[in-house]
Order: C-alpha cells, then sequence, then structure tokens
C-alpha cells in the first residue's frame, strides 16, 4: 500500500517521499477511520501502533498523551525524512501493517478491509500473509 | 383533492415486532428506542438497520458516547443479520463523540445534518441518544433540549429518513421527557428478572397513526438477534364457546361413543390423569386418528420424549409431515412463547388438531414470572387455538387423592369444553387403569367408568366396572345387586 505513495520510477525512494508515502497513507486511513471511531479513537490506535513498532524502530516519536493527532503524524514524518529510506519504509508499512492487524483483531478483517477500502482502495493488505510481531 | 395521505410500512425484519406495529414501522417516523443497558437496543436498531438497508435505502449510525464503536461493531458482527457486504455501500457508521463531547447542540446538529445530506440516508440512527443529552447538561449553558429534538425530527423528517433514536431509559423516566412529545413512536425493552430467571419484554408504549398490540411481550435474543412473540389478544367478540355439527374421532375404539359420538371439532379436551395413566398415549392416538382423516396435527411436548410405541409413532408422523413436534426442553418459557409458535405452526402446516402435553410440563419450564399468570395464560392458549378452528387436547398430571375428586390441580376443568380423567383403583391386589369422560359441553356423553388397558395397539377399553362401588375412593368394593343381565 506505501508503494502507491511513492513516486515511479523511482529507484531506491528518497527518504521525502517515504516520508510523504507513509504520512499519507496513515491521513487517509486515520480520515475514514475518525468517522467510524472518532479522532480520539484514531489517536489511541495509532498509539499502540507506535508503541508496538518502537520494539523495532526505537527512534519512532511516541505520541503525546491528547495532542491533536495531526501532531503527531507532523513528528512522524520528521523523523522519518531523517532516516535512510529503506528503514523509513520498513517503520513505516510496519506502522500501516500493525493498525490494520489490530483492527482486524477487534472487528474482523474483512470488516477492516471495507472500511480501509475507502481510504487505499482495493491496495488493503491481507493480514493472513503479514508477517505477525511476536 | 380528497385523496389522504397513505402511510407506508416498512418491514423491519424482527420476527415479531411488525406484529406489534400494527404491520410494519411507518415510513418517515422518528423513533425512540428506550431501555436498561443491556436490554438489546444497539442490537434491535442493528437488525432494523440491516434487514432494510440496500443502495437505493441507505442507512447512517451515529455513535456517541456509552459503548466504544469498535466493541460494538465487534459484537454485532457475531449476529448473523450483520452484513459485511453493506458495510460502507449502505451502512455507515459516523462517531459524533468529539461534537458531542463539546456540548454543543448546535454543532452535533450541524454534523448530524451534513452526514445526511452526504449520504443521502433513508434510515437514521443515533445510539445513544442519553449521551448527547447528557453531554449537553454538563455544558456551561445547557441547551433546550426539546427545541433541540424538535429540530432534529424536522431536518430527518424533510430529509425523508425514518429515525431512531437509542437510549438507556426506564419506562417512568420517559413520562416527562419532551423527547416523547417528538417522537412518533416509543419502543421499550425491559429486563425482569424473578429468582433465577431473567425474562425479556418489549412494549410498544407509543406509536402515531397506528394500532400497536398493547402490553408486554416477551422476547428472546440468540444468534440471529431479537426474536418477539406477540402476546396473544382476545378480541372482544372472539369465541370462547364453539358449537359444532362436526364430531372428529379420537383414535381410541369406544371412546368416541363415550363422548357422544366423537370430540366436536373446535373443541377443547382436558385429559386429566396420574403418571403413567395413558395421557400421552391417547394423546398420540388423537393425532394418528387426524393424520387417517387427512387433519395435520402438532404436539407440544415438555415432558421427557415419549417412548415405547407412542415415542415411535409421533416420529413416524412427523417424518411423513403429517405432524409437527414443538419439543421444549429449555426452561424459563413464557408463555407468550409458546403461544406464538403454536399459532405459527398451526398457520404454517393448516393443522387442525393440537395436543399440549403436558400442563404440569408446561408450568414446570415457565419463568417464575409467568407462572403468576399460569391460568390466564392457559386460557388465552385454549381459546386462540380454538378460536383459529383447531381441536385442542390438554393433558395434565393429577396426582391421584381418593379423599379429593379433582380434574386438574390449576383450575383449569372449566376452561375446556370437555373432559376426560382417568385413575388408578385398586381391584384384587392389583393396580387397575380406570377411564370416564366427565363432560362434553351442550352434549349427551357416557357416565361410565371404563376399566382400560394398553398394548402394543395402544388403549384398549374394557366393559364398564358395574359390578364395583366406589371407584373413585380408589378401593372399590363389589356392589352388594348383581350387575344386570344383558
Amino acid at each position: 500500500m506505501l508503494a502507491a505513495g511513492l513516486p515511479a520510477g523511482e529507484t531506491p525512494p528518497n527518504a521525502d517521499s517515504v516520508a510523504e508515502a507513509v504520512v499519507d497513507t496513515w491521513t487517509r486511513a486515520a480520515a475514514e477511520l475518525a468517522s467510524v471511531i472518532g479522532a480520539e479513537g484514531v489517536g489511541a490506535l495509532y498509539a499502540r501502533c507506535v508503541a508496538l513498532a518502537r520494539r523495532t524502530h526505537l527512534w519512532l516519536p511516541a505520541p503525546e498523551f491528547a495532542a491533536p493527532h495531526a501532531n503527531a503524524l507532523v513528528d512522524l514524518g520528521r523523523v522519518l525524512r531523517e532516516r535512510p529510506a529503506a528503514e523509513g519504509l520498513e517503520a513505516g508499512s510496519e506502522l500501516l501493517a500493525t493498525m490494520t492487524r489490530l483492527l482486524g483483531g477487534m472487528i474482523g478483517e474483512a470488516l477492516t478491509s471495507r472500511l480501509l477500502e475507502s481510504a487505499w482502495g482495493r491496495e488493503v493488505p491481507d493480514q493472513s500473509e503479514q508477517e505477525r510481531p511476536r | 383533492m380528497t385523496d389522504k395521505v397513505s402511510i407506508q410500512l416498512i418491514d423491519s425484519g424482527v420476527p415479531g415486532l411488525d406484529e406489534l406495529l400494527g404491520g410494519g414501522l411507518p415510513q418517515y417516523s422518528f423513533n425512540l428506542i428506550a431501555g436498561e443497558p443491556g436490554s438489546g437496543k444497539t442490537t434491535l436498531a442493528h437488525q432494523i438497520m440491516f434487514a432494510q438497508a440496500a443502495p437505493e435505502r441507505k442507512a447512517l449510525f451515529f455513535t456517541v458516547l456509552g459503548e466504544p464503536p469498535l466493541k460494538m461493531l465487534r459484537y454485532q458482527q457475531q449476529f448473523t443479520f450483520f452484513d459485511l457486504a453493506k458495510v460502507n455501500e449502505s451502512v455507515r457508521f459516523v462517531n459524533l463523540a468529539d461534537e458531542v463531547l463539546e456540548g454543543d447542540f448546535n454543532r452535533v446538529l450541524a454534523r448530524i445534518i451534513a452526514e445526511v445530506e452526504a449520504f443521502s440516508p433513508a434510515f437514521v440512527f443515533v445510539d445513544s441518544f442519553r449521551s448527547v443529552i447528557e453531554a449537553g447538561h454538563r455544558a456551561e449553558s445547557a441547551p433546550n433540549l426539546q427545541e433541540f429534538v424538535q429540530r432534529l425530527g424536522m431536518h430527518l423528517t424533510s430529509w425523508q429518513a425514518t429515525t431512531f433514536l437509542v437510549g438507556e431509559y426506564q419506562s417512568s423516566e420517559l413520562e416527562s421527557n419532551p423527547i416523547l412529545t417528538v417522537a412518533d413512536g416509543l419502543i421499550v425493552l425491559t429486563q425482569n428478572v424473578r429468582h433465577n430467571s431473567m425474562v425479556r419484554r418489549i412494549q410498544i408504549v407509543k406509536l402515531r397513526g397506528r394500532a400497536q398490540i398493547p402490553g408486554l411481550h416477551s422476547f428472546r435474543i440468540d444468534g440471529t438477534g431479537l426474536r418477539i412473540f406477540p402476546r396473544a389478544i382476545l378480541e372482544p367478540t372472539f369465541p370462547t364457546t364453539l358449537t359444532s355439527e362436526r364430531r372428529i374421532g379420537i383414535g381410541v375404539p369406544g371412546l368416541d361413543k363415550m363422548l357422544g359420538g366423537g370430540l366436536p371439532a373446535g373443541f377443547s379436551l382436558l385429559v386429566a390423569g396420574p403418571s403413567g395413566s395413558g395421557k400421552t398415549i391417547l394423546a398420540t392416538a388423537f393425532l394418528a386418528e387426524g393424520a387417517r382423516a387427512g387433519e395435520p396435527g402438532i404436539i407440544a411436548t415438555f415432558e421427557k420424549k415419549p417412548r415405547g410405541s407412542s415415542g415411535g409413532t409421533l416420529e413416524s408422523l412427523r417424518k411423513a409431515g403429517k405432524i409437527g413436534v414443538i419439543d421444549t426442553q429449555g426452561i424459563d418459557l413464557s408463555s407468550d412463547e409458546t403461544l406464538y409458535e403454536l399459532t405459527v405452526m398451526v398457520e404454517k402446516m393448516g393443522a387442525k388438531r393440537v395436543v399440549i402435553d403436558s400442563l404440569s410440563g408446561l408450568e414446570l419450564r415457565l419463568s417464575p414470572l409467568f407462572r403468576e399468570d399460569f391460568r390466564e395464560a392457559m386460557y388465552r392458549m385454549v381459546a386462540v387455538l380454538t378460536g383459529m378452528g383447531v381441536t385442542v387436547m390438554v393433558t395434565t398430571e393429577l396426582e391421584d387423592r381418593y379423599n379429593d375428586l379433582r380434574f386438574s390441580p390449576y383450575g383449569a376443568a372449566f376452561l375446556t369444553d370437555a373432559i376426560i380423567v382417568q385413575r388408578y383403583i385398586e381391584v384384587d391386589s392389583r393396580l387397575k387403569r380406570v377411564m370416564a369422560v366427565v363432560k362434553v359441553r351442550t352434549s349427551n356423553h357416557s357416565s361410565e367408568l371404563r376399566e382400560f388397558s394398553i398394548d402394543d395397539t395402544g388403549i384398549v377399553l374394557g366393559a364398564p366396572l358395574v359390578e364395583y362401588e366406589g371407584l373413585l375412593g380408589g378401593r372399590p368394593t363389589l356392589s352388594r345387586e348383581p350387575p344386570p343381565s344383558r
């Protein structure tokens, strides 16, 4: 799903385009989910995803409690630009995969896909094919 | 123009609810679903929504505070009515928590209207509406709730949306609630706990422009959602006594003659007797005779499964589609549920005969809440079924008391048109069975006490025990006078 947000033909992508793709992909999902679970619900989901992803990417910024979700995404974009593109891509992918996995665990994969399809089109990853963190 | 507007009724998709509503949900109505936490409000709302939502009739479900939306979606998916394919296509969930937490009703209203404009739903649900109101109370300047509700109702009606506000309210709280004056319909769900038993009930307190069925009606929630059992109401003109020219065979040779030529069709017959006296066997013969005569039957059994020849006969009749079986081994039943299932099956099968075996078993399985009204429930059950033109046989356990001549432990004898009683007596140090026809309303009948036995073919009537007296005392003695010679 991140690949769609990266400029075509850029191999490998640079850190700026990775940061933009990660933030944009998450923003589209957040907008769709906020309609269903509220902005604070999205903020809570993001905080949990970051907490899990920080086990392997300790440099990911933990969001401030109760701060606007947009602030957290600004912070995310900033640190992604400072990291090597490959590392940023891996962390961003993990964040998004964790989000779909957490949602899938709560409301089922099918409903998660339906909700995120509006944001990402048909690019919602099949969670059964994801590597799940221990 | 003299044509009056005709209100279209919408199928609620909830078994039994449309009957309560007098046909269905009035289109464009503004309704309140109220009840205690856990009473099934959200499930009812979802069931209606998924039943009706389609691309040309979309539904918006606003969640407010209370149950987190993710939890709601998680749990509601457990019901079979939750159709994933409809989500975001014809069903859209919208969270209003941010607007509500600010306590600004105008902002809440504006968001609802904006979403309605964007999605053009035919159905709008707000769950829970009480959260909206309580958030308003917490705000510094308490807004005018009635005005807010009226504006919401006006906007949603203008957008041609049938609306449901879901809220945690008790009936008593609603009496002075301004929402009531605005709402077209008020559906209240309750849970009544008695001892260890819980009974769910639903009431249509208000419904503008429709004749709803009044009173409390029991319902269950299972994997399919709510199933409501509308309480059968006897019309003022309901025939409680039927006179019938036609007589039907009861299936035991000789017993029809004792009844005066068979049992009048549409009558109710009480068969009372002690344990093991042959009541279920008589009931089986009654149904088998019906099957032979082309009259489908139904047996509602609340006893252990009949074994032996009765069990085999009933099973083969069921397999042949000649009888329907309502086999209830559960507990905490409601009499409404039992009667509703019976009436539905009677209509479906075109049944002419119904057996309830037995009242004693039914009472044991009823929730304590319904045992208090057992006699009234029996009266309705018999009256409703015979009112449908069905001939009803009801069995009841009767403890043999030889100093006390009774026909039913429930005082049910006067409820039925005919009574057959079975008893044990002691003759020559042996237990023997006797049977008598005690009553057949508006008909002559035998007054004989007949010995009977039970073999592989069923009940076999013997000769009248005319040489004995004191039979009903349990220990008869030989009469002084010899029996008249034939």
